[in-house]
């Protein structure tokens, strides 16, 4: 992937640049909202990473104008703790994705990942699948080596989620907030409890494991 | 403690109000004086006229029919052409004119020599030095020819002019009553205006210097008390405040510390460990737990001061309660099953309220939580949405083992644990927050039953 990481703190820039780097990626980093919005408007990269608030240009308005002029990467904001109006504005600003500091990193990553390979299996298409696991869109139908598999509406959505970004991280926090639409961290471990379910059924009955979870971070979906 | 107020009458606003009010009604009772005065004396003055007209007339006629001679022989009385003082009481008493004839030289040709008017209507003095009297009257000059003019003196009724007189003695007398009595009431109002208010003032600047638990002392119950009171009120409201402010500092330095020492613990684990990765790896992970039970607390509170600065009402929707609590039923039931514990839900269907619906569903939640946080093993726990009159009634409760009554004041307040040494689950501030957005929504969160078990109910406005 070809980033660019408009960050004005040093330590959390080099904090993202380093792993970023060390996960293979390639890191153009600005630090000023006004030369970060040239960067972003002259070069081509696959995803955009903006801080909310910079020197020159505020990243509110540098995504509002690279919007308005029709630059179409993807854009995930970054901001400090804070209550969650500051989430609404970034992405009716048009950012893509909004994440709040402090972060793990994996938790970044896995949220570039899932902004930069959208294409392969949008949410348009009918039928996603992966090995013997297919979900079905249009009848809300999953089956597993032809087995059909009884799914409660809300492992099903779990589901078509981790489907969709196929062999990548997919985080807690990204769970809650694309298939509960919530924007805070509840204490109990209800993405747990409702993985563990939804593995008793994709997987338990099976010899192979296609869900796995990657401990503190999250769950990856993958062929056998 | 010396008062701010300053004490000057030409500030005082009452001062200046009671004068300016008093010297307005003093004009308008003067003007209505006046007017008393005048309205009869105008109708005295039409009738006057008339009749002076009318007399006009008929000595022109005169004239003209029977020349000067003929007039003069009309004017010829007791006393001779030529009036005296005398003659002209007699007429007066008689009620008739007073005339005078005169030729171009001012000769007067007979009547009263000293009826001298120009041309014209005047009111007049006529002077009877005999008598030592003066009479005001009506008086018409008017041309007969060339050479020879007539004045016509009527006098003014002595009942009108002495009413002109008491009116004008009794404007005199209104002045010299009315303005030393009202200036004393204004020094009087704004004085005691100005002692009521500084002893009030006296308190306030008292508190704004530290002296939290003055009050202001009432003892009667006029406006000036009324004032007192809400004052009175606003610094308890004030203290209390303050109070629960420095309650939350302790709280959060007390939670906030736990975790820091945790940390630094860790931090020592890992440098004797240094050698075993294995070890190392362990702490860090430990390390990264401790800084999210930070972090929580910390959005807790940044949540808890946005909502009840009423920042969030501006994204107010009309939210479907009944739709987001079946998803939170649904998606709460295998976190119940999970630990060990039983959800039953009745929610009664299409059940809508204006609000935010993060934040209702986190009000929600951090009941639920707080269930399984407390409750015992093995607790049966309930959830129930229906309407109560023109409300929303949201029961959450569990069957134990609750809350001991002593304590259930104080269960909404920030970092409020039951277990004081805060090696309970939760960072206190989930029933905090929950009655801070059911308050935000314009509705209320009580603690309605407990030990055993413990059932809150939240009431929202329905839409």
């Amino acid at each position: 992937m070809n980033i660019l990481l408009v960050e004005d703190n040093d330590e959390t820039a080099e904090f993202i640049t380093r792993g970023l780097t060390e996960a293979g990626e390639t890191v153009t980093r600005e630090s000023a909202g006004n030369t970060g919005l040239v960067a972003a408007a002259s070069s081509d990269f696959d995803v955009i990473i903006f801080d909310r608030l910079l020197p020159g240009i505020d990243g509110l308005d540098a995504v509002r104008v690279l919007r308005e002029s029709n630059v179409k990467t993807p854009i995930i904001m970054l901001t400090a703790l804070s209550g969650i109006d500051d989430r609404v504005a970034g992405l009716e600003a048009g950012a893509d994705d909004y994440l709040v500091k402090p972060f793990a990193f994996s938790e970044l990553y896995a949220r570039l990942k899932a902004l930069s390979r959208r294409s392969p299996m949008t949410p348009t298409e009918t039928r996603l699948q992966i090995g013997d696991l297919i979900l079905e869109r249009t009848t809300q139908t999953v089956t597993r080596a032809g087995q059909p598999l009884e799914l409660l509406p809300r492992e099903y959505r779990i589901l078509e989620y981790l489907m969709q970004n196929e062999g990548q991280l997919v985080t807690r926090t990204m769970l809650l907030e694309k298939v509960w639409g919530y924007s805070f961290d509840p204490k109990t471990s209800l993405v747990q409890t409702h993985l563990s379910r939804l593995r008793a059924k994709v997987d338990k009955p099976f010899d192979t494991e296609m869900i796995t979870t990657i401990r503190g971070s999250g769950y990856v979906i993958a062929s056998a | 403690m010396s008062s701010r107020l300053r004490k000057s009458l030409i500030n005082s606003s009452i001062c200046r109000r009671v004068m300016l009010t008093s010297t307005g009604s003093l004009a308008v009772a003067l003007l209505s004086l006046c007017a008393f005065a005048y309205v009869p004396w105008l109708g005295v003055e039409r009738d006057a006229k008339t009749e002076i007209e009318a007399e006009l007339d008929l000595i022109q006629s005169t004239f003209e029919t029977q020349g000067l001679e003929g007039l003069l022989a009309t004017l010829d009385y007791d006393h001779g052409v030529i009036w005296d003082d005398e003659q002209v009481v007699q007429i007066m008493e008689s009620n008739d004119f007073i005339i005078r004839v005169a030729d171009s030289e001012e000769e007067t040709l007979a009547g009263f020599p000293n009826l001298e008017a120009d041309y014209g209507w005047a009111v007049d003095y006529i002077w009877l030095y005999d008598f030592d009297t003066v009479y005001r009257a009506f008086v018409l000059r008017a041309e007969l020819s060339d050479d020879i003019s007539v004045s016509i003196a009527k006098p003014v009724n002595d009942d009108i002019v002495s009413r002109t007189e008491e009116v004008r003695a009794m404007g005199i007398g209104l002045i010299l009553f009315w303005v030393p009595t009202t200036l004393l009431i204004a020094i009087w109002l704004s004085r005691y205006t100005h002692r009521r208010l500084a002893e009030t003032a006296a308190i306030v600047d008292q508190v704004g210097h530290d002296r939290f638990d003055a009050r202001v002392e009432v003892l009667q119950d006029d406006e000036f008390s009324q004032l007192d009171i809400v004052i009175n009120e606003m610094l308890d409201r004030s203290e209390a405040l303050a109070q629960n402010l420095e309650g939350v500092s302790i709280g959060v330095a007390h939670d906030l510390r736990t975790p820091i020492s945790n940390l630094g613990g860790r931090l020592q684990l890992m440098e004797r460990d240094a050698g075993d990765s294995e070890a190392v790896l362990r702490h860090v992970q430990a390390s990264q737990d401790h800084i999210q039970s930070l972090l929580r607390t910390l959005e807790a509170l940044l949540r808890l001061g946005d909502v009840e600065a009423g920042k969030r009402k501006a994204g107010f929707a009309t939210i479907r309660l009944s739709d987001l609590a079946m998803e939170l039923v649904e998606t709460f039931d295998p976190v119940f099953a999970e630990a060990d514990k039983t959800l039953s839900a009745h929610i009664s269907p299409d059940l809508l309220v204006i609000g935010d619906k993060d934040l209702l569903t986190q009000m929600l939640i951090n009941l639920l939580e707080n269930i399984l946080d407390h409750a015992r093993d093995g607790a049966r726990a309930w959830f129930n949405i229906k309407v109560v009159g023109d409300q929303v009634s949201i029961i959450v409760g569990d069957d134990g083992p609750g809350i001991p009554v002593s304590r259930t004041e104080q269960v909404f307040e920030r970092f409020f644990r039951l277990d004081s040494s805060r090696n309970s689950p939760g960072n206190g501030l989930g029933l905090s927050l929950v009655k801070a957005i059911a308050e935000l929504h314009g509705g209320e969160a009580k603690l309605v039953k407990s030990n055993p078990g413990a059932e809150f109910e939240i009431l929202l406005p329905t839409v």
